[in-house]
């Protein structure tokens, strides 16, 4: 992992998400924003993935290990992604409401693209822990050196590397909060809500690493609540949750597509639009036909 | 950890099947890409020293979602124990069919 993040691309291309961004971004602080690069990533996974969906029924495929098919990831990775452009990129936006929110909540925090990485969790879910050890040591001397002392996490795979694996392998000792967790502390007691505006229900598919690894369950049922949404739980919800198929993506792209496709149509039944708070469940649920909406949408709309 | 956790918890599973109507991987239906199936992948890989392709690949496709841990009532780490063994199986520490190790290295 050269580049830094599992698809080769170059970093530079994944950090300059704030490009266009209305508000300053402060860079002298401890608090500091860490998106972990897997929202910005999600596009290019998508290309990939599709590509490798068409190529897994052909005899070629076969013929390929199992690692075999993780790891050449990274190489059709760096080839396809190429022409995405950085402002052509979707999933900035998302990255983008969520600096706006936590300003607009005049939460305190920081960006500074170097010390801003991917975690190096494939690593750590494909079994090597050496290199994923190796990685992790990387991107937490920087933090520190940097003398970061609390960083704000954005999606459930980055919070559950650095709250949970970062300090059993390294060294690493800064506090993880979630910003989740940080923007349900803000919005207590205060009149930042529009409930009037917001009347629609909404229904809640859990990332199984929120749900099942870190415990944020409540947390974004409370702030849809807040800003005036109704959720409807659908069968398999909290703790129950059922996985995207995300996860397998690399290794078998149709085998994940058979499983997002259940989990689909469970979310489907509810007859509510779909919220989630994950860049791997939103990107696989829309490689696979179903759209469905990240939760600092419906938060922006709430309270800005 | 290691895999003498790996076997330790394995060892535990007494193939009671509760897990196994919540794994979205089971989809397949071949027992070997459900927790219970994958658990008796890494016990017959670990004391007969045998695995197929097929069984490997049920490791690889584990989703490490832990739907079954919560199901179990031995409270039994089944993703935990499945990453761990996939990293068992790439340093060369559990002694199977070179042909079926090939895939995984
Ligand atoms: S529920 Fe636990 S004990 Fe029963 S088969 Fe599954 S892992 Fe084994
Ligand atoms: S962790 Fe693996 S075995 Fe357990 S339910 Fe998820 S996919 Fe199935």
């Amino acid at each position: 992992m050269r580049s830094g993040n599992p698809l080769g691309i170059e970093k530079s291309v994944l950090t300059k998400w704030h490009k266009g961004l209305t508000m300053e971004l402060n860079s002298n602080g401890d608090t500091l924003l860490f998106t972990g690069l897997l929202y910005q990533m999600v596009p290019f996974i998508t290309r990939v993935t599709r590509f490798l969906e068409k190529l897994e029924s052909t005899i070629f495929e076969r013929f390929l290990g199992v690692y075999g098919r993780a790891s050449r990831y990274t190489s059709f990775g760096a080839l396809l992604s190429m022409n995405i452009k950085p402002d052509k990129n979707p999933y900035f936006n998302k990255v983008k409401n969520i600096a706006v929110i936590l300003s607009s909540l005049r939460i305190d925090f920081i960006y500074r693209e170097e010390l801003d990485n991917y975690s190096g969790i494939l690593l750590f879910d494909m079994g090597d822990d050496e290199k994923f050890r190796e990685h992790a040591t990387h991107v937490s001397q920087l933090l520190e050196k940097a003398k970061i002392n609390r960083v704000i996490t954005i999606d459930p795979h980055t919070t559950y590397a650095l709250k949970i694996l970062y300090p059993e392998y390294t060294d690493f000792d800064i506090e993880v909060v979630n910003y989740l967790e940080i923007i349900l502390e803000n919005l207590k007691g205060e009149k930042e809500a529009n409930s009037e505006k917001h009347v629609d229900g909404v229904t809640i598919h859990d990332p199984c690493f929120y749900a099942r690894y870190l415990e944020i369950i409540d947390q974004p049922r409370e702030i849809l609540k807040k800003i005036g949404y109704d959720h409807i739980e659908v069968k398999n919800s909290r703790r129950m949750t059922s996985c995207c198929g995300g996860p397998i993506e690399s290794i078998s792209p149709v085998f994940s597509h058979e499983i997002a496709k259940n989990r689909i149509a469970e979310l489907k039944s509810s007859n509510y639009q779909t919220v989630t708070m994950c860049p791997v469940c939103i990107g696989n649920f829309e490689r696979c036909g179903y759209s469905i909406r990240d939760i600092s949408d419906l938060i922006l709309k709430g309270i800005v | 950890m290691s895999l003498e956790f790996v076997l330790k918890e394995v060892s535990r599973c007494s193939f009671c099947g509760f897990c196994e109507h919540v794994c979205p991987t089971l989809v397949r239906y071949t027992r070997h890409f459900g927790p219970r199936g994958r658990i008796q992948t890494i016990l017959f890989a670990l004391k007969n020293n045998l695995a197929t392709e097929k069984s490997i690949e049920g490791l690889y496709t584990c989703l490490t979602c832990n739907a079954c841990r919560i199901q179990c009532p031995g409270d039994i780490k089944i993703a935990e124990v499945v990453r761990e063994f996939r990293n068992s199986l790439r340093r060369g520490e559990v002694d199977i069919d070179e042909k079926v190790l090939k895939e995984v290295r």
